[in-house]
């Protein structure tokens, strides 16, 4: 039973400010990996089947005479980074309840990375993902893991069952946001003047699943106001820069990144590839 | 299971470490708890007791890492009759002025001196709310030897308090 020794303590050891993102974020870190899928409910789904054929049959009986206009225009190429901000401006809308990004990076790591006091380097590589709900409110799912995929580089190699450590994964962005809406915390940062720093800087904020397509579009215009930035069929590059961004052209898109660093630089190499979906599907 | 188990304790465990070190040092603890248990899960053996005595004792076990700061913490609650939240910002101030609450100064003092298991026992069952049971589980302690000795703290507090009334 509690008592006035208990309530003694209690105003003593006062109630800090809770902080719900504090735990969502090590919620994320502690639980980066993604999780298995869950079985299949076959009868489930199969009465769903069941269920689609049947609305479409009745759609396409009682659907009006005249038909509707096509939904999608046909897409030129983009050939210039303010092309790609048009495209991305006017094609890309939310088709589903989350965009799912996923990312694709490979990575050389020392094996400091890996915990072990040792010279060495493996070329190792990870996927995270992200599912960014389009509606306000809502939680923002994100998933880091290991592929398992590694190459030894150089040096002292860790052995399978060392993981790379949790603050040694590497960073894409630097925002971080429970639940939506979101925004990237780096675009409001103005860019420098330097071509090459211009285009290093904008990395965090091109490959952010929280950076909106408009705030994509602008950063595209930005770039491409220094002519030192070049466009040569989508990829993107300045002469003697480290970094170099693939444009989809089709969508506007950033689908990968490869940084190299300078020789003798103890950065690591990266390259990552980028994929998107809209999906209504996520994991809890 | 880990992210089901955080789910349900990391928001009372990070409360009542918070309440004994501050939120940062807290943030720091339940990560260090929950990764250490993922590491040694094996370990765990619900015949042996209960997930929250587990938990609470990579805690607690952790936390004597920090044991100097809390003492440090509730020294200056002693001296000032604060509680431990404006003794953390009191380190970094020049005080001018402090109401004094005299029977916090005396807990505070009698905490800052017992032994640290004695503290943990009295502070997992007050602040934490964890039974008895639970309690000695996570300090590995027999539940009859844990009660008795939890008397025996409280005794000692109350009869200080009421010395003081």
């Amino acid at each position: 039973m509690r008592d006035l020794l208990d309530d003694d303590l209690a105003e003593l050891y006062s109630v800090r400010p809770a902080d719900d993102v504090r735990l969502a974020r090590l919620r994320e870190q502690l639980f980066a990996d993604r999780p298995k899928r869950r079985s299949r409910n076959w009868i489930g789904i199969a009465a769903a089947a069941i269920a689609v054929v049947m609305i479409t049959g009745l759609v396409v009986l009682l659907r009006p005479a005249h038909r509707d206009p096509a939904a999608t225009m046909p897409r030129t190429p983009a050939t210039s980074l303010n092309e790609a901000a048009t495209l991305l401006e006017t094609t890309e809308r939310p088709t589903a309840r989350y965009q799912h990004v996923t990312y694709r990076i490979q990575e050389v790591l020392s094996a400091a990375a890996f915990g072990i006091n040792a010279v060495g380097n493996t070329l190792t590589e990870f996927e995270y993902d992200a599912w960014v709900p389009t509606r306000p409110g809502e939680m923002v799912v994100t998933f880091r893991r290991e592929t398992g995929q590694r190459r030894p580089v150089s040096g002292v190699q860790p052995r399978s069952d060392q993981a790379v450590g949790m603050l040694s994964l590497p960073r894409l962005w630097t925002t971080f946001c429970a639940a939506t809406p979101c925004s990237e915390d780096s675009v409001s940062v103005p860019l420098p003047a330097d071509p090459k720093e211009k285009l290093q800087a904008a990395t965090s904020q091109l490959l952010s699943p929280f950076t909106t397509n408009e705030e994509k579009a602008a950063l595209y215009r930005t770039l491409a106001q220094s002519p030192e930035i070049r466009w040569d069929n989508g990829k993107v590059s300045v002469g003697g820069g480290l970094v170099q961004f693939t444009v989809d052209t089709a969508t506007g898109r950033v689908s990968g990144v490869e940084v190299s660093p300078p020789a003798q630089s103890e950065s690591p190499r990266r390259s990552v590839t980028v994929t998107y979906e809209w999906t209504d599907q996520r994991p809890s | 299971m880990f992210a089901e188990l955080f789910d349900e304790h990391a928001q009372p465990l990070h409360r009542y470490l918070a309440r004994r070190v501050g939120a940062d040092v807290a943030d720091d603890l339940v990560s260090e708890t929950f990764l250490t248990a993922m590491r040694g899960q094996e370990s765990y053996d619900p015949q042996r007791g209960s997930v929250v005595g587990w938990l609470y004792g990579i805690a607690t076990n952790l936390l004597r890492g920090h044991a100097k700061r809390e003492v440090r913490l509730l020294r200056t609650a002693e001296r000032y009759g604060v509680d431990l939240g404006v003794a953390e910002t009191l380190e970094h101030t020049v005080v001018t002025r402090v109401d004094a609450r005299s029977h916090l100064r005396l807990i505070a003092g009698e905490l800052a001196r017992m032994p640290s298991g004695d503290r943990d026992l009295l502070l997992l069952v007050s602040l934490a709310g964890l039974s008895v049971q639970e309690a000695a589980e996570a300090l590995g302690l027999n539940p009859g030897t844990a009660r008795s000795r939890l008397h025996r703290l409280r005794t000692k507090l109350k009869e200080l308090e009421l010395r003081h009334a």
